[in-house]
């Protein structure tokens, strides 16, 4: 890759349309308002110009802003752009030509753009006539130079749909026909002629193939299946085209694009479709009505990519190209030759798209299961017995490892690289990361190489809506613990044409392999939200638990309740109803000897917010461990924390009396209801980043007031002395003491998440992805809510540092060095076999991933640890030993002789 | 002190403004903001560089010379930071007033009403190279020296080794000296690791003191 620039994420950034030139490109983005030029040779900027004025409207419009852009096809070098209510013409160097303004209103709307070598012509939509009025204004100043209106019988957004521009052409199908509607492109000519293609059934897509100044090809392909493509030529010194259809036979999923080269006589016309896993091509020379030299191509394709859904064919210096964009976010291009077609890049562009990860750890190794089953046995003497003849098979397979070394050499070392990949490291620091993507590609990859193990594409895939994001629940099954079974994850999704169907996928994480008997695309009922069940059923497997639309439980597959879930430990569930912006308790009653699978769910209790709008809500890691239940104080009494499992953080958003918008935050219990801690923020923006840890929570957002980031830590403690120490529960009457602080961010944040070691014992830092490409690593402790203000001797015994209202970033803890990632959504941590380590994971535009150590390396040694010397140094010392021995008693002799 | 207040008043309104406007369709002008940014000439490397306002809010692309402009900005006030992964810039705040009338101004988070005016256009010269390494710690002999703990010892060994030179010479101290040196004289009841080696590997037997 040569260069590659981030737009903004959010409306401005969006590309509308590019327009290629020799040297550089024209990019229209955000709807129409910007222009800029950029450079092929290093991606710099030549030129920007935007519009000069803007709608600050706060009634949302219903239509969506519409944008149309064009290059006049009589004059290169200028490009017309229409957005909304602004007309707008640039230069390709860079000079903004005019910009008038066409007022709208709710019942006009303008939305045809069209171009002659004299004038602009606007078709704007009167739906209060239903008339289109077509407006000319002069290409040079933008000046109004006449108008005439014309019948229209559609509505704006039928016209938006169903509609295209072409020359001075506007198409537009209406159910089996279409209308051809030749504007005039001179003043002395007013007369608007209408002319029709009939099409055996409703037309669904008209597509231009091709435009020029005297040709155009389009496409009208019907619901059937039919596909025909016409051909238009203009009549001489006049405004009006010729058409006529091509004959040629397609296959209904086929795609069509069109190549013209100075060299080539005509234009060439390539036909693709996808077929399973093969690409075909068919491309020929268009010849007045007929199709001639046609070729045929195929390519393989080394996985299942799905339709295509975009396709563009050119010939670059006699060499034929097509490029492609496949239904699973595949980018592909491939390369026509006389010798047969072939594929030259692939890239599995779906990877900027992830929403759902999850890590498995890798498969033990012969030799580690072996350990493990070293320790399997009961009895004394059976306990002995395995460990003798596992210690003489690990003896056995060492010679013959050494024996295969000495016969073999290296010639298998390749094989057996690749097998080490797969086996689990003795700190178990790799691991296999499951990740899913929006597209429906689900990929596995190997965290120490970054490498693509295997992939899988769903193509009816559609996400679950999780609030204000989409959302695919992604479980464990079956984890790698359990050494003779394989591991299983699952995911659910909804189906993308009927969006109350949903189907539910398990496959092995290590190859991708999907297990069919777990695997369904018809449940009987509409699910709600979907959770793992807390037991193992059958052979290590965890079920899956759907509530329906009827809050009703069912088991996936069908087992007992009481068998999913535990009967001694109470089972709650909480789930959010939108409509009444309310967060409802259930209580799931199960009886053990009980058989039902499914069971209606009992209301316990209702948290519902007036005035505000949950945008967001946030759990806390599974993997969260806590280590100690309570902070060593200075004077060496202890302070419990509050570690309630059951809290879920809530973020509300709405707008007060006063008109100052606010964010709430609540802590609430999902067990009782209640609410444990509510922050108010006035004059706050979300997005509101939030990590839920232990006993504490910090959250970031944007502060209007001060116009900077803040980050709030809050942590509870339960004070002085503990309420049960042995086990938690949620009916304890215990108020949580609150301690909470406010800080200065430098930058914005992206998405945080905090570090996940093995038993907690490390101390956390926040991961934090800022705006700017940076990953910094922030120590918990400069969050901490007990920062003095002022600081006593005994907070320095205890380890506080002082309250500063800033947060300073040093670039040490930036954890990705030079190598920036932009447009982080999220951050994914997990524990290794190593307490220090933990492992990240950013995902967004770019993906990283890196290992981190909060509290530095206090369990391994250091890469450059030296065994040479620590080595040599006991032998010198033993050596050393003797010689200074023998000196000694050599000593000792002769002073025995004085 | 009064500047404060008037930066304070100003800001207060400013929000009003924008809050009032958003209920009916106006027309606002928007503005481009310029700058240019100077790196040192050995490294004329602007194609990773991307200027931010508002944390991407907008996002500009430098042009050839350096130079940038980020159209279409609404009046209001805004952070302009420059961003390579290589240089560090301090950021700036600008504020656009309705008329279109630019400045700006050194970014204070922790007071925001405190005004430090900069030039417009932006200028934006590399403040410092991020250091994104902690250094290794190599082993010298001169950190030797330096370490506390060795200081200590050395000075230990040498009052140790000093001391009994400058103690007078008495009788009586050099019996008690004599007898503090049989603490620190090998118990004969141990096992000494040299004998056990000795005896292990079979040395000549000859050269021990106790045969003879």
């Amino acid at each position: 890759m040569r260069w590659r620039k981030v737009f903004e994420t959010n409306e401005y950034g969006k590309i509308d349309r590019i327009i290629w030139y020799d040297q550089e490109s024209v990019i229209i983005s955000g709807q129409g308002r910007r222009a800029r030029s950029l450079r092929y040779a290093d991606g710099l900027e030549v030129w920007q110009l935007a519009a000069t004025t803007t709608n600050t409207n706060s009634n949302q419009d219903t239509v969506a802003k519409h944008c149309q852009v064009i290059k006049n096809r009589y004059d290169p070098g200028t490009i017309h752009i229409l957005s909304d209510d602004l007309l707008w013409s640039v230069s390709s160097y860079g000079e903004m030509l005019w910009s008038i303004e066409i007022p709208i209103k709710s019942t006009l709307k303008n939305l045809f753009l069209l171009s002659t070598s004299q004038y602009v012509i606007v078709g704007s939509l009167d739906s209060n006539s239903n008339q289109l009025q077509v407006t000319y204004y002069s290409k040079q100043d933008g000046q109004q130079a006449f108008s005439s209106s014309l019948p229209w019988s559609f509505n704006a957004k039928d016209s938006l749909n169903k509609c295209s521009t072409m020359n001075n052409l506007i198409l537009c199908s209406n159910n089996e026909e279409l209308s051809i509607i030749t504007i005039p492109t001179t003043t002395d000519d007013t007369n608007v002629k209408t002319r029709h293609i009939k099409a055996s059934s409703k037309i669904e897509q008209i597509r231009i193939l091709y435009e020029s100044t005297t040709r155009s090809v389009i496409l009208i392909k019907s619901d059937n299946g039919e596909t025909k493509i016409y051909q238009f030529n203009k009549k001489e010194s006049t405004s009006e085209w010729d058409f006529n259809e091509l004959n040629i036979q397609m296959k209904s999923n086929s795609f069509i694009s069109i190549a013209t080269d100075k060299n080539l006589a005509g234009q060439q016309i390539l036909e693709a479709s996808a077929n399973d896993q093969k690409l075909n091509f068919h491309v020929s020379t268009i010849n007045e009505q007929t199709l001639t030299n046609t070729r045929s191509y195929s390519v393989e394709l080394p996985e299942n990519m799905g339709e295509i859904e975009y396709l563009a064919y050119s010939v670059v210096k006699n060499t034929q190209l097509v490029t492609l964009r496949m239904q699973d976010g595949s980018l592909l291009v491939i390369k026509l030759a006389d010798n047969g077609a072939e594929l030259i890049l692939h890239r599995d562009e779906a990877l900027s798209s992830i929403i759902s990860v999850e890590t498995f750890d890798l498969s033990l190794s012969i030799t580690q299961m072996r350990i493990e089953e070293e320790f399997g046995g009961t009895g004394m003497f059976s306990m002995f017995t395995k460990r003798i003849s596992s210690q003489v098979s690990q003896l056995i397979s060492f010679f013959l490892r050494l024996l295969d070394l000495f016969t073999h050499g290296n010639r298998n070392r390749d094989y057996l690289d690749k097998q080490a990949a797969l086996v689990r490291d003795e700190f178990n620091l790799n691991k296999i990361l499951i990740v899913v993507t929006s597209v429906g590609k689900v990929f596995g990859i190997l965290t120490q190489s970054g490498g693509i193990l295997w992939k899988n594409f769903f193509p009816n895939f559609a996400p679950f809506e999780h609030f204000n994001a989409v959302h695919v629940p992604l479980f464990h099954i079956r984890s790698a613990a359990h050494y003779t079974h394989e591991p299983l994850a699952s995911i659910v999704y909804r189906d993308r044409n009927s969006l109350h169907d949903t189907h539910i996928r398990t496959f092995n994480p290590y190859t991708g392999d999907l297990e069919n008997n777990l695997t369904t695309s018809s449940l009987p009922y509409h699910v709600k939200r979907v959770f793992l069940s807390t037991q193992a059923v059958d052979e290590f497997c965890k079920v899956l638990l759907f509530v329906d639309t009827n809050n009703k439980i069912h088991t996936y597959p069908s087992v007992p309740l009481s068998r999913a879930l535990s009967t001694t430990i109470p089972t709650y569930i909480y789930l959010f109803d939108k409509s009444e912006q309310a967060f409802v308790g259930y209580y799931l009653s199960i009886d053990e000897n009980d058989q039902k699978t499914s069971t209606n769910l009992k209301e316990v209790w209702r948290v519902s917010f007036q005035n505000e709008e949950v945008i967001n809500i946030h759990t806390r890691l599974s993997s969260d461990r806590v280590h100690s239940a309570g902070i060593v104080l200075g004077d060496r009494s202890v302070l419990y924390k509050y570690t309630n499992p059951n809290l879920i953080a809530v973020v509300t958003e709405g707008i007060d009396y006063q008109k100052v918008p606010f964010v709430n935050i609540y802590l609430l219990d999902t067990v009782t209801g209640s609410v444990k801690l509510s922050h108010t923020h006035k004059r706050v923006k979300s997005p509101v980043h939030i990590v839920l840890s232990e006993n504490w929570i910090v959250y970031t957002y944007y502060n209007q007031r001060y116009r900077r980031y803040e980050a709030v830590s809050s942590s509870l403690f339960e004070g002085e002395a503990q309420y049960n120490y042995s086990t938690f529960s949620s009916f304890d009457p215990i108020e949580p003491v609150i301690q909470s602080k406010a800080y200065i961010l430098p930058y914005g944040v992206n998405a945080i998440q905090v570090t996940t070691t093995e038993k907690g014992i490390t101390s956390r830092d926040i991961i934090m992805a800022t705006p700017n490409g940076m990953l910094i690593e922030i120590p918990w402790i400069l969050f901490d809510p007990r920062r003095p203000l002022d600081l006593t001797p005994m907070d320095r015994e205890e380890g506080l540092i002082m309250y500063t209202p800033e947060i300073m970033v040093n670039f040490e803890s930036v954890i990705n060095y030079y190598k920036y990632v932009y447009n982080i959504r999220g951050i994914h941590t997990v524990a290794t076999g190593l307490e220090s380590t933990s492992i990240v994971f950013a995902y967004g535009l770019d993906l990283f991933f890196t290992r981190v150590f909060p509290s530095r390396i206090f369990d391994q040694l250091k890469d450059d640890f030296d065994f040479m010397i620590i080595g040599w140094s006991t032998v010198a010392f033993v050596v050393g030993s003797f010689v200074a021995k023998r000196f000694a008693s050599i000593h000792q002799t002769k002073k025995a002789w004085k | 002190m009064s500047n404060v207040i008037v930066c304070c008043l100003f800001y207060s309104v400013l929000i009003i403004i924008t809050t009032s406007s958003t209920t009916s369709t106006t027309k606002a002008p928007l503005y481009t903001i310029e700058g240019q940014i100077v790196l040192p000439p050995d490294e004329n490397n602007l194609g990773n560089i991307r200027i931010l306002v508002d944390e991407g809010l907008y996002i500009g692309v430098p042009h050839v010379d350096g130079t940038f402009t980020i159209s279409g900005v609404p009046s209001g006030s805004y952070i302009v930071s420059v961003n390579s992964p290589f240089h560090i810039f301090e950021p700036v705040r600008i504020d656009i007033n309705k008329k279109g009338k630019i400045r700006a101004r050194a970014v204070n988070f922790i007071e925001p009403g405190k005004v430090t005016t900069k030039k417009y256009p932006l200028r934006f010269e590399v403040h410092s190279k991020p250091n994104y390494f902690q250094k290794r710690e190599v082993y010298r002999v001169t950190d030797l020296f330096s370490n506390p703990l060795v200081l200590q010892a050395t000075l230990l060994v040498v009052s140790l080794l000093l001391l009994p030179k400058l103690m007078p010479q008495g009788e009586d101290l050099q019996g008690a000296l004599q007898q503090t040196n049989g603490l620190f004289q090998p118990n004969p009841n141990m096992p000494d690791i040299t004998d056990w080696f000795i005896r292990l590997f079979g040395a000549p037997t000859r050269q021990r003191p106790a045969r003879n």
